[in-house]
């Protein structure tokens, strides 16, 4: 396995533990903290496990374990770059923020998971091939294997 | 970092430390670190619509870690005017802290730094490091996706005519008549 991918692997595994943690362990309630700059972590608006909410709401949740699913998903079998299928997402996401405020249609918790889940998923091989480039740029010996082939399709 | 990358990484970090630090206009930052994510892909918007050449996923990586590196700076000092305005905020601090199950070391030595209204020089340092640590991962983040969904080019792009000489061309000497 290549070694950014392995870094980014272990670093998204992590922050999904930092993120269960709380609500499995009562000792670790202090990592909510770390979590509260980046999630409004209402209660009400959060996957709940063993009787305690997770440190994120539901759409970052989606966000975080999206993006470790991917990234296993990629470790097993590369797929390619779907720019399109990711501004479609992301409407998607930015719909449903828009409706959160606006309260047109009534709020589905499993469609706020699956479309950051989705979209997190899609972003995976983007992300790997970003990082891959950036850091060949800033020296060879940042990457120690060659930059994989990544297709990349419209849809 | 490639030439015309400065003023994108700029303003990505003006977008990055105006929206986070500004009162109100922070509660974005609830949306999954909204502001820093809206850096990077301002970024490298403004990037894409310079350059004349195709922009690739790591010009994108590199400008949203710049932008972070940027938006650390100026959102730290930004902060400063900010702390001294509302220290309400510390109170609110200190409350949230007092109510969480956290060791207690950990604990004092953040409620000593919320005492000093955050205003000491460990605490602005500890704050361009949280703001440089979140800022790579979600700008660098945001300008991978402002790459994927702005960039449309599929080759390589134009490249524009190249520049007049400088230095006029020289005639051809040609020699007096009668010689």
């Amino acid at each position: 396995m290549r070694r950014i991918h392995f870094v980014l692997i272990f670093g998204a595994a992590l922050w999904c533990l930092a993120i269960v943690l709380p609500a499995l362990w009562p000792e670790a309630r202090w990592l909510r903290i770390l979590f509260a700059p980046l999630c409004h972590q209402i209660p009400e608006r959060s996957f709940w496990l063993n009787g305690r909410p997770l440190a994120v709401c539901v759409r970052c949740s989606g966000f975080y374990f999206g993006f470790l699913a991917g990234m296993l998903v990629y470790a097993r079998r590369a797929f390619a770059m779907r720019s399109a299928t990711l501004r479609l997402l992301l409407v998607l996401i930015l719909c449903d923020v828009f409706n959160s405020f606006a309260g047109l249609i009534p709020e589905s918790e499993p469609f706020r998971f699956a479309s950051a889940f989705l979209f997190s998923v899609f972003l995976t091989p983007f992300v790997i091939q970003g990082l891959y480039e950036a850091l060949s740029d800033l020296g060879p010996a940042m990457v120690n294997q060659p930059l994989p082939s990544i297709t990349r399709k419209e849809f | 970092m490639k030439d015309k990358m400065l003023t994108p990484a700029i303003i990505g970090g003006i977008v990055i430390a105006g929206g986070s630090s500004i009162p109100i206009l922070n509660f974005l930052n609830c949306f999954c670190c909204a502001w820093v994510v809206l850096g990077g892909l301002v970024a490298s918007y403004m990037y894409i619509r310079e350059s004349p050449l195709r922009v690739t996923l790591g010009d994108g990586a590199l400008l949203g870690a710049c932008a972070a590196l940027a938006g650390s700076l100026f959102g730290t000092l930004l902060s400063i005017p900010f702390k001294m305005l509302m220290p309400g905020k510390t109170a609110m601090v200190r409350e949230r802290l007092e109510s969480v199950n956290m060791p207690e070391e950990v604990r004092s030595f953040v409620l000593k730094l919320v005492a000093s209204g955050g205003l000491s020089v460990i605490g602005l340092v500890l704050q361009f490091i949280t703001w440089l640590i979140i800022g790579l991962i979600f700008a660098t983040l945001g300008g991978i996706i402002g790459v994927a969904i702005f960039e449309k080019r599929k080759n390589g792009g134009v490249l524009p005519p190249p520049p007049p000489p400088l230095i006029p061309p020289v005639p051809p000497v040609v020699p007096p008549p009668g010689m």
